[in-house]
């Protein structure tokens, strides 16, 4: 068993298999070896890690992606934004954990995760306008009219017959 | 009272009036950056999405530009929408995606052409990714993308590919280039239907880095040397009559095959000419995991009993033509015979060999398997 500690100082009492899913715990603990230490994790809160677990628990003893397998990703470069049943229905959050839960896979280095939540974020922006997009996640337009200027003359480009 | 009434209360000339408004246009610009700085500190400090760092904003840019399927037919695809949406919302949105060249580095050739040099300037000297579609692909976007050969890591055109597209390609050194996807229909002739790579054009070959190379409605007629860094060879010829004299023969096609040290994935349909006689050749090719061979001529699947696989996992071979069970037996006990001996099994082996033993019916190729094992 392995014991985290959040940055909410909350504890973590996890199974070596579930934890391992993340390459940053899995080399940590390779380091230390056998050991009762508890694993600070400055930079996940306890509602974070709870949902982090809750994923990695669900995912375990599938295989991690390798380094292989990274490489003929970027051959390939078909990048699906398709989400499985289970991880659409974890991702289900509000705005706040779904940054958090990205903030904490990639620290975490836990790529599977990573790429729900990325690929959650890029399905809410497909189909929408910039102004929709504004909307959506409260931005302010803060274009300088230079900057604008270009937009609307690749909106006349992507518009061409 | 306000300062404007008080102005003008003073009955100021025409100057003072142009002057004064010179100066309120000034301060209203003033007002107006120091608006556009207090969203932009919004916009990158407040709100929930600016805790998302540029390089992981960078991954969802990417899955935005990269997962896009074209429409139904008569719609229109616009595959850069959503990407453009994205760097149309905010300054630091837009500088992230304009300091990273991969993002634009990914080219349909269904887009504007204003579109296509946009993305190459801005892509500047990152790899390029270059994809034609089904249909909508412009000529001119092609020969535009095919100027930059030499940063080209890509090349997937599902069109067919004109005979000007292919010369330049083969004849521009291309040293990035990692996957070729190409499709011919012009039949006219060997030269016109022929997938030739000139000698010389570098040591290494044009492509010394391709790993995969997939070409459907092409005589292979290269040397297989030039290419070895390939991974995956995949060799489509669709059945015109008259034309199968200019093929390659099969023996020494597999002879050549020597050259790919790194092959994992071979992949022949109809892409040889039987050989004339009992074939003398004994090959290895160390890395091979997958093999499917169909020709009409069993034959040509017959073949892998003359080569070594050891570390082959999967393998289907087929024959389109009828054959019958009496022509088969010897082929399918040669290439069983062969894999007993080299094979190391180390991972589960399916072989599937199979033959329309009764020909077509209505256009639809039948297929019964003769023999399906797995290990």
């Amino acid at each position: 068993m392995v014991l985290l500690v959040t940055s909410d100082n909350e504890q973590f009492t996890t199974e070596r298999e579930i934890v391992e899913r993340s390459v940053l715990i899995k080399n940590m603990l390779e380091d230390v070896g056998e050991t009762d230490q508890p694993i600070p994790l400055p930079n996940v809160s306890s509602s974070v890690l709870k949902k982090v677990l809750e994923y990695c628990e669900h995912h375990r003893g599938e295989p991690l992606p390798s380094a292989d397998s990274d490489q003929s990703q970027d051959e390939t470069r078909k990048r699906s934004t398709d989400i499985s049943e289970w991880d659409q229905k974890f991702i289900n959050v509000d705005q706040e954990m779904l940054f958090e839960i990205i903030l904490a896979a990639n620290y975490l280095d836990i790529k599977s995760l990573l790429d729900v939540g990325c690929k959650t974020v890029a399905n809410m922006i497909k189909g929408k306008t910039p102004e929709e997009i504004r909307k959506l996640f409260n931005i302010v337009n803060d274009f300088t009219p230079e900057e604008e200027a270009q937009i609307k003359k690749e909106n006349e480009w992507a518009e061409d017959r | 009272m306000d300062p404007l009434s008080s102005f003008l209360r003073s009955s100021p000339s025409l100057e003072d009036v142009d002057s004064r408004s010179i100066e309120i246009s000034r301060e209203v610009a003033r007002m107006q950056d120091e608006i556009r700085l207090l969203a932009e500190y919004k916009n990158t400090r407040l709100i929930g999405v600016s805790k998302i760092p540029a390089e992981l904003l960078l991954i969802i840019f990417e899955f935005l530009v990269l997962d896009t399927i074209p429409p139904p037919k008569r719609g229109i695809w616009r595959p850069y929408t959503d990407i453009l949406s994205a760097t149309q919302t905010c300054h630091s949105w837009r500088q992230v995606a304009l300091d990273s060249p991969r993002i634009w580095s990914f080219i349909y050739g269904s887009v504007p052409l204003p579109l296509v040099r946009l993305f190459l300037e801005r892509a500047k000297s990152a790899p390029l990714y270059f994809w034609g579609p089904y249909d909508r692909l412009r000529a001119v976007n092609v020969l535009t993308v095919l100027e930059h050969l030499g940063h080209l890591k890509e090349i997937a055109l599902k069109v067919p590919c004109h005979a000007e597209w292919l010369q330049r390609i083969t004849s521009t050194p291309a040293p990035q280039l990692n996957a070729l996807s190409l499709r011919n229909n012009q039949f006219l002739s060997e030269s016109s239907a022929s997938f030739v790579l000139p000698p010389n054009v570098t040591s290494a070959g044009p492509f010394p880095s391709l790993r995969r190379l997939s070409l459907d409605g092409y005589i292979w007629k290269t040397d297989a040397s030039c290419l070895r860094s390939l991974h995956s060879l995949h060799l489509q010829f669709p059945r015109i009559p008259g034309l199968q004299s200019e093929l390659s023969e099969a023996v020494a096609f597999f002879a050549s095959l020597v050259n790919l040290p790194l092959l994992t994935s071979l992949s022949l349909n109809g892409a040889l000419c039987p050989p004339k006689s009992t074939p003398s050749l004994s090959i290895t090719l160390p890395r091979l995991t997958k093999l499917a061979v169909t020709d009409r001529d069993l034959s040509i699947p017959g073949m892998a009993a003359y080569i070594d696989m050891p570390r082959i996992e999967e393998m289907e071979l087929f024959s389109s033509g009828s054959t019958d069970s009496k022509t088969a037996a010897p082929i399918l006990s040669a290439v069983y015979s062969k894999l007993l001996t080299t094979a190391e099994f180390s991972s589960e082996l399916t072989l599937e060999i199979g033959g329309s033993l009764h020909g077509s019916h209505y256009g639809r190729r039948e297929r019964s398997h003769f023999l399906h094992i797995s290990c």
